[in-house]
């Protein structure tokens, strides 16, 4: 295997490589010095002493190099694989999974999951104090896996970024290292440890398991951490939530243009950037309730939270408003919003209706005018200013334990205040509510600090908080029994400063917590709430909107839709064990799972089977084996099966059946048998078995010959093993780079972006460090072994729908 | 519990096992399945090969009682039967890989044969020559002279036997009058057909396949002279083929499920068949569109049996799943054959049989109570009922009851160790004691068991493997006497119980390693005869002799260890904490009045030695009765009922592994 370290991507591997005016000095460093010349830049794959020996050598043979250009010898803009001393099974299988459609997109989503995840329980453990039981994620190894086995094809993808700056004719130049993640793996499984060779077949077993466990692990952290926090976050608001979430990744990727595809949802922006602004406001946690959303049907949700939430405010912006003498406008807008909050106190959530009541007193409230206004307006007063406080305490206790309650009760008013958009589409016009909001502004933000004092019985928040304590309960008193929602005249006051901090809140997981924890908590309510005709569609824009920019995010938010099990949804298939008495003829059946299918490679001559077959060619065809895969199995003899209708051992026929068929369908050839030869000596089944490109329906359902495209495969990738016993021996792979028009136009993301643009439709040979490049007519020719051949015989073979991957049922 | 019991498929070297049946004296009824039929026309009767191992002999001119007489020799299903010698022989193939030849006449066996190694599923009899052939599940066909058959005795038991070896397991053979073709059907989904030259001594000539059928062929029918053949299979059709030219002619598809039996006048003009649609069609062989239902049955169909009335075929034997035989007419079947083709809406031309032989019903399903003495039961007819393992008898019929219900009311919080297993496949219990577990369980009282043991007995230990099998072999002279160490004869003990005489008793032996058995089976009551002696000498196995003819109980009782610690609240002090161990039989009193005796005594007996040591007996009673009063015993927190065993509360209330711990706490009254 080490011999092929050294095997060079030259005139073997001519590839449509273009020529390119090169810039950089690097890449023209090529053509002479072969055999051992690793660039600079190599450097950072993690010091390999032996390249660094050479380099100062190179440095000085560079400076000579002759400048003239030959990209021909320029290694192919794929990325390899390094071998770690014999670990080209580890790499074939790596090689093969990247290649894999669907794959990467899954491992990302897992990654950011696991990323979401991480920072939660951060945040959990924070909240807790207790730093000592926190245990990182890394310590879950599978999930350690995940990191590494991303951050490598990461790092693939980046070198065949910079294919141009980085090859040379060196194939060490597009070589990446998996060496980390070799290492997990070897902690995961003791098996890999040391130098021998292994089954390249068990180490996918391995991976692909451990990816699911990772899955699986990190669903229940997820779960846990959400369970703690409901206790103590009560008060959050989605809705608020996303748009913070939103916000922030707006903010950190620095393209909130591109996110807004539609100029209405820009204005909303605007809005939600007002909205923000109010994040200093406060929340109850009935709210948090009314707030969640499922995405779909956000416009009705966010009714009744509107409603309520209006409701809750309105006594308060009516107290302000005649504290501040406010213009008529704004309270007709209050008005307005009260009777739609009675609507939504129909709702038979319990919360709700106690809200429905207060709401009633507090409307009343409002259109008499209320003379206890007074006490609370001094009362708020104080707070306003003790809110300030509250806010630069925020700002500076980034990792205090009270800096994240403070954010959940913001995240609440920014939904809040998302509603009160919405409700401006209804009937109020943006300027009242500027106008209302502007006033209110001091009141939202001491509502604050009073949302901070009711809610939070913990320690933690010091002074400041105290203070706020002392002042919100006035404010409770005030006519706002439930001491829930006194607040929010949330104000676009100062929307930029506010801005920011939304953006530090949004980089807290916790908002997606909460707001997934809200949606599950609240979705009873969805159906009880009574849309208002105005509000849905500015809803489903915002919706839209909430949906395009924060696609991962919100996946990765969302608990129950997201358990993220991509390997089961590709890898995963179903087959019927079925058990026929040959007495009585009934059917006993069991659907089991699979993930792979071994094929045996020598069928085995039962005495029943017909002479003609025998003497069959020996040259079997992949289709006919693993149609004797399937093939009836006789209970019979010792072995009879005991029949529950016939209450006696007979002979039965056990048939094996695809039910449901995986996206990617595994075929592992058994060449590896025990059987023949001594004890514990593996030996070597070497025949040949024709590999066809494509793979008809197996399902046992369908008509045959089945019509449906669906259910045919196509091959994309195979692991080849040269060398005669398991333990000896090399692998490498053979993958199709996807061409362009298939792929590149469905994930948002093209992972696989440089071989797909510079090699569409075309097989590359991975042989660790090395890649060639073989168009698919002589592929073809080498899998039939016309011309030339594949180096090694197949051994793994892999197929995936013959659809695109976007039309994959889960 | 409820799981089913696993049968006698042997592995291994010489395993012995002994196995009784509870049954009737006299079981007039087909308890199971029908697997084959064959009418008498001389002597007007029918035959019947059931599931449950017996041949019954119909009188079909009464209808009220027609039950004749039974032929009980085999120990599992009967697959087929064939009469020859007009009616004065009969052979019968069984799933206890055995074939017997029967004098007809009598209902007695004369002979059996052993050389199938696996189920013998069919037979088939060419009546011109009287040769039978039988095939099974090991492949291998056989043929019989049946005049040599006949003339067997046991001191002339040289047989000459052809046979051929197929290449899967064979469900149906066919032989034409003549006996020169011979055809079977097989798993291989193909025909095999075989000439037979009566003088050739190479046995039949394997002389083509017929290959067509999807699925294993089920029935097989030749005409007389050898040159057609139908076959029936589970992939649903009928085919009939031509041997000259060696493939098929014709695909009937009448059924909607798998034939299973077929039958075909003697012009080979039409055919009848059955099969798993629980449906009989006549179908005219020339013309397929023309075909009639001729009835309807409520279970699969197994075997038809034409019967002859003046000119034709008249009537018709259906034998299925179901323990009835019913007769159907056949009259007027050929003017009614029609064209219709749709399966669904045609009705049956006759909806009532003739007549019908009742049949009984068979146990479906059991459950073996907590005591390992009691079965609950439930049959065909949805009754319940209730029997005693010990006396192998039925105790009570508890009639149309819900079988779990009854399970639950009879639950008992007792453990006693498995020892032997069940099996229903003939329809009835049949009880099985291997070697490995017969003599595991221990009781301390039979009492409870339904049994009324001797005074003498009564505070004895007993086996109850060792207490069955002396039963079982109450007649056998040597359980009677038996010789001590000093040569000495002496009489045994008294049985406790005893199983009715007419129980057959089994005596399987698995001795090689291809799970061919040897068995002997013999009624309770017959032990005694010279012959029974004789063999019984040879065959008991040696488990099973030492305990009877030898008196040899092994007195290995199981042992069960335990630690006695003070509950953790009384104010006693803690005795070192000792592995205590005891016969796990031994009851929670006992427990008490050594954790009375041993610790919370200890002391005081030291004080005053026992002053009146007169009255052991009583003091013992004294001692028990005040033990119970003072202390009581607590597992896992849980009082402990003074008559609980301690594998009983191991089991029930301790339920882990590892040694049992029990806590004493003082009561305080």
């Amino acid at each position: 295997m080490l011999a092929s370290v050294m095997v060079i991507a030259d005139a073997e591997s001519p590839g449509p490589l273009k020529k390119r005016p090169r810039l950089s000095l690097k890449v023209q460093k090529n053509n002479e010095s072969k055999d051992v010349k690793v660039g600079k830049e190599e450097t950072d794959q993690g010091g390999e002493k032996g390249k660094e020996v050479f380099e100062e050598e190179n440095d000085v043979i560079e400076r000579d190099l002759n400048k003239e250009e030959n990209s021909k010898s320029v290694v192919p803009a794929a990325a390899s694989l390094e071998n770690l001393g014999n670990t080209c099974f580890l790499n074939s299988v790596l090689q093969v999974l990247r290649y894999t459609p669907g794959f990467l997109p899954g491992l990302e989503l897992l990654y950011q999951e696991i990323i979401q995840v991480e920072k939660l329980r951060k945040q959990d453990v924070l909240n807790k104090e207790d730093a000592g039981v926190f245990e990182p994620l890394e310590s879950n190894k599978s999930i350690h896996l995940v990191k590494d086995l991303y951050r490598l094809y990461k790092n693939m993808e980046q070198r065949e970024e910079n294919h141009e700056e980085k090859a040379t004719s060196d194939v060490m130049s597009m070589a990446v290292k998996p060496q980390k993640l070799l290492n997990i793996i070897r902690e995961l499984n003791p098996m890999f440890e040391g130098y021998l060779q292994h089954d390249a077949q068990e180490l996918l077993r391995c991976v692909l398991s451990y990816l699911q466990d990772s899955e699986k692990d990190l669903f229940n952290i997820k779960k846990n951490v959400l369970e703690k926090l409901p206790n103590k976050e009560v008060p959050k608001n989605v809705i608020m939530d996303r748009f913070l979430s939103k916000c922030a990744r707006l903010k950190s990727e620095n393209q909130p243009q591109n996110v807004f595809h539609q100029p209405d949802i820009l204005d909303q922006i605007e809005q939600s950037e007002a909205a923000k602004t109010s994040i200093t406001q406060t929340t109850t946690p009935v709210e948090a309730d009314t707030a969640c959303l499922a995405q779909e049907e956000v416009f009705k949700m966010e009714n009744v939270p509107n409603s309520k939430l209006r409701t809750t405010r309105t006594p308060r912006g009516k107290k302000q408003s005649e504290e501040q003498k406010s213009n008529q406008k704004t309270k007709q807008a209050l008005k307005q919003n009260t009777p739609r909050s009675r609507k939504g106190c129909d709702e038979p959530d319990g919360t709700t209706e106690s809200k429905g009541v207060e709401c009633n007193g507090r409307r009343k409230n409002t259109e008499t005018g209320t003379s206890e206004v007074s006490d609370s307006g001094t009362g708020e007063e104080k707070m306003e200013t003790d809110c300030g406080d509250n806010k630069t305490v925020n700002g500076k206790v980034n990792g205090e334990s009270g800096k994240k309650d403070k954010n959940g009760k913001q995240q609440t008013i920014l939904g809040m205040f998302q509603n009160q958009k919405a409700g401006k589409r209804l009937g109020m016009s943006r300027t009242i509510l500027r106008n209302s909001t502007a006033k209110s502004g001091a009141a939202c933000q001491t509502s604050d600090g009073l949302v901070n004092g009711h809610c939070r019985d913990e320690p933690g928040l010091g002074k400041t908080e105290d203070v706020v304590k002392c002042k919100s309960a006035p404010a409770l008193a005030n006519g706002v029994v439930s001491g829930s929602p006194s607040k929010n005249q949330s104000s676009p006051r100062k929307p930029v400063v506010k801005l920011e901090k939304c953006d530090r809140v949004c980089n807290s997981p916790l908002k997606s917590v909460s707001a997934q924890l809200a949606t599950q908590k609240l979705s009873p309510c969805k159906s009880g709430s009574s849309p208002s005709k105005g509000s849905p569609r500015d809803a489903k824009q915002r919706l839209d909107f909430v949906v395009t920019s924060e696609n991962k995010v919100l996946n990765s938010i969302n608990l129950k839709a997201i358990k993220t099990n991509f390997i089961e949804d590709l890898f995963l298939g179903k087959m019927m064990l079925r058990t026929k008495c040959c007495e009585c003829e009934n059917c006993r059946e069991r659907i089991e799972d699979f993930h792979d299918i071994s094929v045996p490679v020598r069928v085995e001559k039962t005495e029943e089977s017909d002479d003609e077959e025998k003497e069959e060619d020996s040259d079997s065809c992949l289709r006919k084996l693993m149609f004797a895969f399937t093939e009836v199995e006789r209970l019979r003899d010792d072995n009879k099966y005991f029949c529950d209708t016939c209450l006696s051992h007979v002979e039965a026929e056990r048939s094996l059946h695809y039910q449901g068929l995986p996206n990617i369908l595994t075929l592992h050839l058994k060449r590896f048998s025990t059987s023949s030869g001594m004890f514990g000596y593996v030996s070597k089944i070497n025949d040949h078995v024709s590999i066809p490109l494509s793979l008809p329906c197996l399902r046992y359902k369908c008509p045959s010959p089945c019509s449906r495209p669906d259910h045919r495969y196509l091959l994309y990738a195979i692991i080849t093993h040269a060398g005669v016993t398991l333990t000896s021996g090399h692998y490498l792979s053979y993958v199709h780079v996807p061409s362009n028009q298939v792929q590149g136009r469905e994930s948002p993301r093209h992972f696989l972006s440089t071989p797909t643009r510079r090699y569409p439709g075309q097989w590359l040979e991975c042989d660790d460090e090395t890649v060639r490049v073989h168009d698919e007519e002589s592929f073809l020719g080498m899998l039939q072994g016309e011309e030339g051949s594949l180096m090694g015989t197949p051994y793994v073979l892999f197929y995936h729908r013959n659809t695109p991957v976007s039309t994959w049922s889960v | 519990m409820s799981s089913l019991g696993r049968g006698s498929v042997g592995q291994g070297k010489k395993k012995v096992q002994i196995s009784f049946i509870i049954r009737d004296e006299v079981e007039k009824y087909n308890r199971s399945g029908v697997n084959a039929i064959q009418h008498d026309p001389d002597l007007k009767r029918l035959y019947s090969a059931g599931r449950d191992s017996i041949i019954r002999i119909w009188d079909t001119r009464t209808k009220k009682d027609p039950y004749l007489k039974s032929m009980e020799h085999h120990i599992d299903w009967v697959n087929d039967i064939v009469l020859c010698c007009r009616g004065r022989i009969m052979l019968s193939a069984s799933s206890d890989s055995t074939i017997k030849v029967w004098n007809a006449h009598e209902g007695t066996c004369m002979a059996t044969l052993r050389p199938h190694r696996d189920y013998v599923k069919c037979l088939a009899y060419a009546k011109d020559v009287e040769v039978v052939a039988s095939a099974g599940l090991d492949k291998t066909i056989y043929l019989w002279d049946v005049e040599e058959l006949a003339a067997l005795t046991s001191t002339n038991n040289n047989v000459k036997e052809s046979k051929v070896h197929e290449k899967s397991s064979i469900y149906s053979l066919a032989i034409n009058p003549p006996g020169t073709i011979l055809a079977c059907g097989s798993t291989e989904k193909a025909v095999g057909v075989y000439s037979v030259g009566v003088m050739d001594t190479r046995g039949p000539q394997d002389i083509m396949r017929l290959k067509g059928h999807t699925d294993n062929v089920r029935a097989l029918v030749l005409n007389r002279d050898g040159t057609q053949c139908l076959s029936g299979s589970s992939d649903g059709t009928i085919r009939l083929w031509s041997l000259g030219q060696q493939r098929c002619v014709a695909t009937y598809r009448v059924h909607d499920d798998s034939v299973w039996a077929l039958q075909a006048n003697e012009s080979f003009t039409t055919v009848y068949s059955g099969g798993r649609d629980r449906r009989v069609w006549a179908t005219d062989l020339l013309n397929p569109d023309y075909r009639t239902l001729i009835c309807e049955e409520k279970s699969p169909i197994l075997k038809l049996e034409l019967v002859k009335g003046d000119t034709d075929y008249d009537s018709m034997w259906v034998a299925t799943t179901d323990s009835t035989i019913k007769n159907w007419s056949l009259k007027n079947i050929q003017k009614r054959l029609s064209g219709e083709y749709d399966n669904e809406n045609i009705k049956p031309v006759y909806t009532q049989p003739n007549s019908t032989i009742k049949g009984g019903s068979s146990i479906r399903q059991y459950h073996v109570l907590n005591d390992k003495c009691h079965i609950l039961t439930k049959d065909t007819e949805n009754n319940v009922a209730l029997w005693n393992v010990l006396s192998a008898r039925l105790i009570e019929n508890l009639g149309k009851v819900s079988f779990e219900e009854e399970i639950k009311k009879r639950f008992k919080m007792v453990h006693v160790p498995h020892w032997f297993t069940v099996d229903l496949k003939i329809g009835l219990l049949t009880i099985h004691l291997d070697e490995s577990d017969v003599f595991s369980a221990w009781v301390s009282s039979i009492r409870d068991l339904g049994i009324n043991p001797p005074s003498e007995w009564e505070d004895c230990k007993i086996n109850l493997g060792q207490q069955l099998l002396r039963a079982l072999f109450e007649h056998w002279p040597k359980s009677h006497m038996y010789e001590n160490q000093d040569g000495m004869r002496e009489m045994a003990d008294p049985l406790l119980f005893s199983v009715p005489e007419h129980t057959p008793i089994l005596i399987n032996t698995c001795d090689d390693g291809h799970g061919r058995a040897h068995f002997h089976p013999f009624l309770c009551r017959d032990a005694d005869k010279e012959t029974q002696q004789k063999c019984l000498n040879e065959e008991v196995p040696s488990w099973a002799a030492e305990v009877l003819a030898h008196k040899n109980m092994s007195q290995t009782v199981t042992k069960i260890a335990f630690f006695l610690l003070q509950y953790p609240n009384s104010g006693i002090k803690t005795a070192p904490k000792d592995r205590l161990s005891a016969s796990d039989m031994i009851q929670v009193r006992k427990v008490i009045e050594h954790v009375y005796e041993k610790v919370l005594r200890q002391g005081v007996e030291n004080g005053h030695q026992s002053g009146e040591s007169g009255d052991h007996e009583k003091e013992a009673q004294d001692i028990s009765k005040l033990a119970a009063e003072k202390v009581e015993l607590l597992c896992n927190d849980q009082v402990l009922d003074a008559n609980m065993d301690l594998r009983t509360v191991k089991h029930f209330i301790w339920k882990q592994s590892g040694d049992l711990t029990l806590h004493y706490r003082l009561l305080n009254r």
